[in-house]
């Protein structure tokens, strides 16, 4: 039996870096879904619960932490993972970041296998 | 027939005295419009080609973004007040809050943001770093004390002194002026404040550019897809927004003498604004008006201050699309144009202004102020001297011409400028309505307008009770899907 | 009578072909340049979408056996152009591994050495894109071939090349970017902000530079300096901007410095701080309020409480909320000011009520 796939659900207005993240979490066999904006990722969380989220913070419309926010407050959501992708990389923004309720914080321009590091340590996938 | 001899006669007797100097007028006026966009120009084209290095997403991650406040006075407004609140909250920046000042509305605007937002009052006291007639009565913050919302309530006192009062109840450095009926481009505020954070210390204050938003999909508080109005009046607004308020403004800012700062979009150093006092309640050219101080305070301080034009395409807004609402608003800032221009008489020819006092404000005299007068009576004049016989159809054509056939080309070059910076048409269809809004600007509407802003500039003049216009809105064209 | 406006034939014909030409002019540029453009973006979409998943795979480090970079380097001509372009956003947003990939595409298309020759092209575009491309292939040997350009009379070349820098990452070039802030013949320099991001990104050796520009005549550069101390920050800066507070003349300059010390500073410059929130510049004051509250000690809490008092309602309410901010000894001072009629009781309650709704809804956290 193969071991259950996890799925993810990446939230991020540039295309480059959608695509990136969802190649490379393809690629390592994650089943993923990739929506542009913050709207868009919580229209899909209202009825999925990915085991994580990839989270831009600086989308137009709801920003990651809003998105994130939404998230915390939602039993449902609880088990979900949250991971923010960010260009911001000021110490204070972290800590926002960790502070409303993130599990891990990559900066931006990023490495795609730090990524899927962290990804795997969060899921607890050896690999 | 006696009189209609000596209408000849008198006719002829000033034509002999003008009818070249107005030619030479029209051809002055189209030039100097054409000689704007030429300046603009090497702005635009260039901002295209530095893309790809500019470093946009260094600059909404650099450490020196200084905080904007974004600052909105709403009166009866219940209608677009939370989606607009929504968008403004959500624009791209690390750090910004939104200031509402509910100036006394008597619909349900505060009732709909109490709830949207879940509101509670907070026991804060206002600075008084500028001076305001109406203090306000309440302050109100969203109730998990994180959202960067304030909405303020105070009794009915105009738009200028809702605005103070946001000024003073702004935390950030720069403060941002938008009607709440504008639409701002995500990106907004990361545009705005790049002038700021290019050169924190002389930068005092950013205009932008103005688009009209009629006809345009807009969902949410975002222009999603950009169209032509596809209504004349609207249409030729756009074209006139195009021409005048962007490139216009972008070529005296090229030449580091911008006067006017739309009070529908403008940002300012917070510090600077306060120096100077902020808005002037009694104005009715405030926008304009708070420019020219800003300019006359730092120029007389002998300080180096720089007032600059943001190019980029960012904030979206209804104009009219009914004529007398047009009226009202060409007369109210004609109105304001006259009694700036005038307030600031000392600046004119004057040597200690530099290339303010002679250039841009002598500019706005001549061809702001007097273009209507002198478009209409020399229109009057020549079309009457060729119906009387006294005017060769010769020189009739060449008024033609050169007034009218000129100012298409100008329009024209206006338009092929934004085709090769900004594009933000994308359908033919718009570019096609375009061309004949061109045409059809010169045929009425042109001299529609020059009247309506004579009529302003006669009740300043007349000292007449200028009432507000309300600006009847027929709202966006908000799509479902 | 002699009519006035009689007008000579010739002249009428030479302006009517004036105009005409000048719309067939703009009307064919405004068409021309659109159908150019339509025609370019849709060519350039077919062979992305063709070459996209080669680009993902190197990007994203998944092209253990490099075929998907051999797919990339070995395009045809006039491909070159799209991929090349491609390539290098793709570049500003990746590193690692596949950053270094993505350089050999470009590296492979003969882009560096075309770079290196644009360097010294007679178009400003082309000098600004060169410096740029060298800077995200991270050529460092290019490095002091860039420098020369931050004096470039375009400043867009300046700007690009010292944003090339910025990624280069050399701190031999922290010299040449702080000179190009305030540039001795043109009358606008290198954005400041792009210089801060520049001298926060090379190693420490850029210290005395920094160090020294806090006395540069131009206060631009001071401004820099002073933005790159706090930032970075500079802990070693401590008695220069110790000094330099004394003598400041320009207030945003000031506030800087005040902002810089906050972040730098420790326990000695309290006193010094709460001096400069009493200052007459109230950009000046509420920097210094910042500063004692980013300070961070316990002893901050003494310096902030009188701040509450004072007659500056902003300065207050800062004071206010930094206290809150500060933990439970801030706040009990806050308690005892808002039971107290007097100047800080409005403040304190202010920010106390911040605190009690921040924590309400602490669950959403």
């Amino acid at each position: 039996m193969t071991p259950a796939q996890h799925s993810v659900l990446v939230a991020d207005d540039d295309p480059d870096i959608r695509d990136l993240v969802v190649f490379k979490l393809e690629q390592a066999g994650f089943n993923v879904r990739a929506v542009a904006d913050g709207n868009a990722a919580l229209e899909v969380l209202k009825d999925t619960t990915p085991d994580l989220v990839v989270l831009d913070v600086m989308m137009p419309g709801l920003s990651g932490l809003d998105v994130l926010r939404q998230i915390r407050a939602e039993q449902r959501l609880e088990p979900v993972k949250v991971l923010l992708l960010t260009a911001r990389a000021r110490d204070t923004d972290v800590d926002d970041g960790y502070n409303t309720g993130a599990d891990e914080y990559v900066t931006k321009p990023f490495s795609p296998r730090e990524l899927l590091h962290r990804v795997n340590t969060l899921l607890g996938r050896g690999r | 027939m006696d009189w209609i001899e000596f209408l000849r006669a008198a006719v002829a007797a000033v034509l002999a005295f003008v009818a070249w100097p107005v030619l030479v007028y029209f051809l002055l006026i189209n030039t100097s419009y054409l000689a704007m966009i030429v300046l603009a120009t090497v702005d635009f084209v260039s901002h295209r080609r530095r893309v790809p290095f500019a470093g946009r997403e260094e600059l909404m991650r650099s450490r020196t973004m200084p905080g904007i406040s974004v600052v909105t006075a709403m009166h009866n407004e219940e209608m677009g007040i939370r989606v607009a609140v929504e968008s403004f909250l959500s624009l791209q920046h690390p750090h910004h809050e939104v200031i509402v000042v509910d100036d006394g509305s008597t619909d349900n605007g505060f009732e709909v943001l109490r709830k949207a937002f879940d509101l509670v009052p907070v026991s804060r006291r206002m600075p008084q770093d500028v001076a305001v007639l109406e203090a306000p009565t309440s302050i109100h913050v969203p109730r998990d004390g994180r959202t960067r919302l304030t909405v303020v309530r105070k009794a009915n006192s105009g738009r200028s002194d809702s605005v103070n009062a946001g000024v003073n109840l702004a935390r950030e450095d720069l403060v941002l002026f938008v009607d709440s009926d504008s639409i701002l481009d995500p990106g907004a505020l990361l545009a705005v404040a790049r002038p700021f954070i290019e050169d924190p210390i002389t930068t005092v204050a950013a205009g932008g550019v103005i688009r009209a938003a009629n006809g345009c999909r807009v969902k949410g508080g975002r222009v999603l897809d950009v169209r032509m109005p596809g209504k004349p009046l609207a249409d030729i607004q756009v074209l006139e927004y195009l021409r005048a308020f962007h490139l216009g403004r972008a070529g005296w800012s090229r030449i580091n003498a911008l006067l006017l700062i739309s009070g529908a979009f403008g940002v300012f150093r917070r510090d600077a604004l306060i120096s100077v006092g902020g808005f002037d309640t009694k104005s009715i050219g405030e926008d304009f008006e708070l420019v020219m101080r800003l300019h006359k305070t730092f120029r007389r301080q002998r300080k180096p201050y720089r007032v600059t034009f943001l190019t980029e395409p960012i904030c979206w807004t209804e104009v009219p699309d009914t004529a007398p609402v047009l009226r009202r608003q060409r007369s109210r800032w004609h109105r304001g144009l006259w009694e700036t221009l005038w307030a600031y008489r000392g600046m004119l020819f004057n040597p200690r202004y530099g290339r303010l006092g002679l250039m841009a404000v002598p500019y706005y005299w001549i061809f702001e102020l007097i273009a209507p007068l002198l478009e209409l009576a020399g229109l009057a004049l020549i079309v009457l001297g060729f119906a009387l016989g006294l005017v060769s159809w010769q020189y009739f054509l060449l008024f033609m011409f050169v007034a009218y056939a000129y100012a298409i080309i100008v329009t024209l070059a206006a338009v092929t400028v934004e085709e090769l910076s900004y594009h933000k048409y994308p359908r033919w269809r718009d570019l096609g309505i375009t061309l004949i809004a061109a045409v059809l600007e010169n045929a009425g509407y042109r001299q529609l307008t020059a009247w309506w802003r004579l009529e302003g500039w006669f009740a300043a003049l007349t000292g007449r009770q200028q009432k507000w216009g309300t600006m009847t809105r027929s709202g966006f064209t908000e799509v479902d899907s | 009578m002699v009519s006035p406006t009689l007008v000579a034939p010739q002249l009428l014909t030479v302006v009517l072909w004036v105009l005409v030409w000048a719309a067939i002019f703009l009307l064919a540029v405004t068409l021309g340049s659109r159908a150019g453009r339509l025609w370019r973006e849709r060519r350039e979409r077919q062979v992305l979408d063709e070459l996209r998943p080669a680009m993902l795979a190197v990007a994203s480090g998944e092209d253990d056996d490099s075929s998907a970079l051999g797919r990339l380097t070995t395009v045809t001509h006039r491909r070159v152009r799209v991929v090349d372009r491609t390539v290098s956003t793709m570049l500003s947003k990746v590193k690692g591994e596949p950053a270094r990939a993505l350089a050999r595409v470009l590296r492979a298309h003969g882009r560096a050495d075309w770079a290196l020759r644009g360097l010294a092209s007679k178009r400003s575009i082309r000098r600004a894109y060169s410096a740029w491309i060298l800077g995200l292939m991270r050529e460092r040997e290019s490095g002091s071939k860039i420098v020369p350009l931050l004096q470039d009379r375009s400043m867009d070349v300046v700007v690009a090349a010292a944003r090339a820098l910025t990624l280069l990452g050399d701190s031999k070039a922290a010299r040449p970017v702080m000179r190009a802030v305030a540039p001795r013949r043109r009358p606008r320099g290198l954005p400041s902000w792009v210089a801060v991001e520049s001298l926060c990104a090379f190693d420490d050796a850029v210290a005395p530079v920094v160090a020294e520009a806090t006395a540069h005549p131009q206060p631009s550069v001071r401004h820099v300096a002073a933005t790159v101390i706090g930032t970075r920050p500079l802990p070693r800066a401590a008695p220069v901007v110790r000094k330099r507070l004394a003598v400041e003349e320009d207030p945003r300059t000031l506030a800087a410095l005040v902002e810089a010390l906050g972040e730098i500073g420790g326990s000695f410059d309290l006193p010094m701080l709460s001096r400069f929130a009493q200052h007459s510049d109230e950009t000046v004051a509420l920097a210094a309020v910042d500063a004692l509250e980013e300070i961070g000690l316990p002893s901050s809490v003494d310096a902030l409480a009188p701040l509450v008092a004072d007659t500056r309602p902003r300065l207050s309410e800062r004071a206010a909320v930094a206290l809150a901010e500060l933990g439970p000894r801030g706040r009990e001072r806050l308690r005892t000011f808002a039971d107290a009629p007097g100047p800080a009781e409005l403040p304190a309650t202010y920010a106390l009520q911040l605190v009690a709704m921040r924590s309400a809804t602490r669950g959403l956290d």
